[in-house]
Formats: C-alpha cells, structure tokens, sequence
C-alpha cells in the first residue's frame, strides 16, 4: 500500500496539469475573494461585494473566506483533480499496466483515493496560506490589528474544508471509473456542479417544496452549508445554511463514503479492456 | 520428486460478451521453460485470454492457475498486453519507477530492465517523445520488472522495424534461455516457427491445435518434378499407392518420407521418365496454420 502510494504521489507531483488546477485555484480564489472586494472598497465604487467592507478581509476572516469557494468553484477544481487521476489511466490504457503489476485491485484504488485526497488537502492548505498572506497584507495596508483565528478554528476550518474537497474529489474519481475517461466526467461534473446545482437552489427550489426539501440532502448544498456554519459569506455562490453544520459535515462525509465504495466496486467489478 | 506445477494451465476457460462468445471452452497448458506461441487470425480471442490470464478480464466460466495458484496473484509474471501503455508526462525512468512501486520490487531494478532492453540512453526523456519501437521496448522493460519466470508477451514485434524485431526475438531466446517460461502471441509464423516450443492455434475463440510446430506441420514429404507428368504420376500410384500421390502446380506431392527418393527415382527413371526436381518438402507453419483456420478467412 506504502508502494502504491509512492507511485500515485510520483504521478501525480510529477504532473503538469495538476500544478496548473493549483494555480488556478489559488488565483481565482485570491482574486474573488481578497482583490475584487479590497479593489471595489478602495475605489469606493460599490458593487456587490464592496459591502462586505474592509473587515471581511481581514485575517480573523481567514476561515470563512478560505472555505467559501469550495461548495462549488474550487469544488469544480477538485472533481477535475479526481477525474485526471482516475480518468487518465482509462484514457491511456495504463490501467492494464498497473494492474499486471500489482492486480490487487482494492489496495490501487485505495492508494489512489489516499493521494488524491492527500492532494485535495494541500490545495484546501495552499488556499489558506494565501489567504493569510493576503489579508496580512491588507490589514498592514489598511493599518489595522491582525487577529488570527483561534487554532481550534482554524483546524475545524481546515478539516471542513479537506472533507468538501475530498468529497467532490472522490465524485470525480468516480465520474472517471463510471464513465472510463476524462472529458465526458469532466463535462458533466462541471454540468452538475456549476449549473444544475444553481438552477435548483435559485429557480426550482423557490418554486417547488419537495426540490428545497431535496436540496437538503445533495451534497453541493451540504457543503454550502457547512462551510456557512464556519463564516463563509454567504453571498458566495453556493454558500447557504439550508441545515445546520453538524448535519452538513455528516452528510458531506457520508457522501465522500459512499463515492469512495461506488467507485471501489465498479472498478473492482469491471474487465479492463 | 514432485511435478512442477504449469505456469499457465486454463479449465474450460470462456468469456461471453451477450450472444457472442469470445473465448470459447479453452484447455491450455504451457509448460515450466518453454516459450509457447499463441496463434491466431485478428479476433480469435488471443488478446482476451491472456487479459483473463492476468486478471484483467473476469472470465465467463471456467479456471485459471498460474503456477498452480488461483487468480488474483501474478507473482513473478510480467506482461505486455496489446501494446505499450504509459503516462506520456513521465519520462521512461520515471514510468518504470512508478511500476516498479506498483510491483513493490527494489528500484534498482529500473536501471538493470533498461539495460536489458537497450533503452538507457534515452530513458530520461519523456515518453512522449518516444518513438514505436522504443515505447515497444519499454514495454518489454516493464514486463520484466519483476524478473519474472512467466513473461506474456501479446504481439511484442507489433510496429518494431526489422532490427527491432530481431532485437526482440534475441531477448525471447534469451529468456527462454534462461528458464524464464513465455507466452507469446502472435500472427508473424516466421516469427513463431523460429521462436516456440509449442503452438497453441486458437479459432474462433476455441483451441484447434496445441503441439509442437514440427507436429503442427505436419511430415516431411517429396516434392517432384518431371515429365511426361501424366507417366511420372501413373508410375508414382503404382509405386507408392494412389492415396500417396498429389499432382499440383505442375508437379507431384508424394506423401512418403525423404529416405525414399532414391527409390522414386531409379522407377521414375527406369520408366523413362525425365526427373527434373526431387526434393525434401515441408508444410511452413504459414500453410499449416491456414490449413487449420480454414485458409485466409479471417472472420
């Protein structure tokens, strides 16, 4: 299992596409959530988000402000990661390859899961430490105390964040083995994560009970809300208490669970061919 | 002392894809240290056996062992199944590290598999940047990452250039040479005949033949030109009997041994006909293999 994971880490650290979702994730997350609301605050023009004033960028906001994008634009990053890890050996024939080495199917898919869940963890950290360095730079700009959030916070704040990661991490390695490729799982995720979600939550649910009472049980607004219960705003797309926190990390974990199984007994299942 | 266990041994082996059967029933069996041809038209089922003989397919019905055990274990066995595959991001070195984990043998293995296949050299570039033959001999590296004693190797000349085939049928002899027992499918028969032991033929998903290529072609006969041909062949059948004598493209096929030239051709002679040609002939595998799959229909 050790061995496995070494081979998926070489794979996956070694691969460009990844550092490219990194920096992806990084700078949309800087740029909506720290440069568009400090540029509309220091320009003074308004917008939908200059409201959110000054204190919204501040370090004790780190929590909130690093978790918000994951419900659904950094979530859409991290079912791409899924994909590309699992997808990709569809895609190149290198399952067989694989699989005449070690032909345990279980303990690849396992060392599998662990690194890209292990990945999803360091890009949830990368965008906390980016967010720190920014609103550090903010609040010395703006001349105001820097006050970090509690560390019991901050680790409830980061756990959250790796469960949601991971979550839709999962979802696209089980995308990738469902549908054995890439691009047909990387389409649809993002189908289901950037647009039907919206459309339910702003259209069907107002509009139909039994669509707001579903919402309640889908893991995007699961996640929405979990990361509400920690200060995300929630004017970010996707962030919305429609349960409490508690019952939203249960259902997030619940789901990472049984994408994890799904994906397990398909590829266990299934000939490679 | 004990028999040794097959490397390869399949029970009524069968895979069906809905009404069409792709493996049909197949007993094989191939034996410690011999490099075993797998031969047959495209579709036959090759490639899916040997998939089903690593674990890669689930069969329908039936067993597999390898060396005695059950599926799931492919200890000592590398494979190289319907053409390379790796991740094009990684250099050569850094593909066969990635399997070499995944096979849980030392990595010191990486540079020693190369070495075997010529490919040090150029091991640190990106394998996308390979050409066929040299994808092709990574391959093979891969397949010997865990100094196997059953390499699989599924059409391992496919997109090699002359040298690089004699390379790799250098490297079979050299396994074979080395105890290492090989299953090789192919549709080259040169490349067969030079190289097997034993040839499995393989129709329409069921075995049709499984024998030595000598066997496999069949004896040694005579091949004779002379003329009159109508005298030459009358004297033949009166010699050697009707059932032993075959008049085809402008000569005789006589189904006697070798060591009866002589004889032919002093009555051939004596009944004053003119003997032009009288030589040893032999089935090429090629024939033998047509004569077996219904000639070159490859349905």
């Amino acid at each position: 299992m050790a061995d496995n994971i070494r081979a998926e880490t070489i794979k996956l650290v070694r691969r460009p596409a990844i550092w490219a979702l990194l920096a992806i994730a990084l700078s949309l997350s800087l740029t909506f959530t720290y440069l568009i609301p400090y540029a509309g605050y220091a320009g003074g023009t308004g917008g939908p988000r200059a409201d959110r004033g000054l204190a919204a960028l501040l370090p004790d906001h780190l929590v909130g402000n690093s978790i918000g994008g994951l419900p659904v634009f950094l979530g859409s990053l991290m079912l791409i990661l899924g994909v590309l890890a699992v997808g990709s050996e569809y895609a190149w024939g290198t399952w067989k390859s694989v699989l005449t080495q070690d032909p345990l199917r279980p303990r690849v898919y396992a060392a599998k899961l662990v690194t890209v869940c292990l990945a999803a963890l360091s890009g949830v950290l990368a965008v906390f430490a980016a967010g720190a360095a920014t609103s550090w730079v903010i609040a010395l700009a703006e001349g105001r105390p820097v006050t970090w959030p509690g560390i019991g916070d901050l680790l409830v704040g980061v756990g959250a964040g790796w469960l949601i990661a991971a979550m839709w991490t999962v979802l696209g390695a089980l995308l990738g083995i469902a549908l054995r490729g890439v691009a047909l799982p990387v389409g649809l995720g993002l189908v289901w994560l950037l647009a039907v979600q919206n459309l339910l939550a702003l259209i069907a649910a107002p509009l139909l009970e039994w669509v707001a009472q579903l919402q309640q049980a889908l893991p995007g607004p699961n996640a929405g809300a979990l990361v509400a219960a920690l200060g995300a705003g929630t004017e970010t797309p996707g962030v919305a208490a429609v349960v409490g926190g508690g019952q939203a990390g249960v259902t997030v974990a619940a789901y990472l669970l049984v994408f994890a199984a799904l994906g397990g007994m398909l590829l266990r299942r299934r000939d490679i061919l | 002392m004990e028999p040794m266990t097959a490397p390869v041994e399949t029970r009524r082996l069968t895979k069906r894809y809905g009404t069409l059967t792709a493996v049909d029933a197949l007993d094989l069996t191939v034996r410690p240290g011999e490099v075993y041809g797998f031969l047959g038209p495209n579709g036959a089922g090759k490639t899916t056996t040997l998939r089903m003989l690593l674990g890669l397919i689930r069969p329908t019905s039936g067993e597999v062992r390898l060396f005695g055990g059950p599926p799931g274990r492919l200890d000592g066995v590398g494979a190289l199944i319907e053409g390379p595959a790796f991740y094009p991001y990684l250099s050569g070195r850094d593909n066969l590290r990635v399997l070499a984990r995944h096979a849980g043998v030392e990595p010191g293995r990486v540079a020693a598999v190369l070495a075997q296949v010529e490919l040090a050299d150029r091991a640190g570039d990106r394998y996308a940047t390979y050409s066929l033959g040299m994808k092709q001999r990574l391959g093979v590296a891969a397949a010997l990452l865990k100094d196997p004693r059953l390499v699989v190797l599924d059409e391992p000349t496919n997109g090699l250039d002359p040298a690089g085939m004699a390379d790799m049928r250098k490297l079979v002899r050299r396994l074979g040479a080395e105890g290492c027992t090989v299953l090789l499918s192919s549709h080259l028969m040169t490349e067969v005949q030079e190289l097997c032991d034993r040839v499995g033929v393989i129709v329409h998903g069921r075995l049709v033949a499984e024998s030595t290529v000598a066997e496999l072609r069949g004896d040694r006969t005579l091949r004779l030109v002379a003329a009159p041909l109508e005298a030459a062949a009358a004297r033949a059948r009166s010699l050697l009997g009707p059932d032993a004598v075959r008049v085809t493209d402008g000569g005789l096929d006589l189904a006697v041994p070798p060591e009866r030239a002589a004889e032919v051709n002093a009555a051939l002679v004596g009944a004053g006909i003119a003997v032009s040609e009288l030589r040893p002939d032999e089935r090429s595998l090629e024939q033998a293999f047509f004569d077996l799959t219904g000639g070159n229909d490859h349905g």
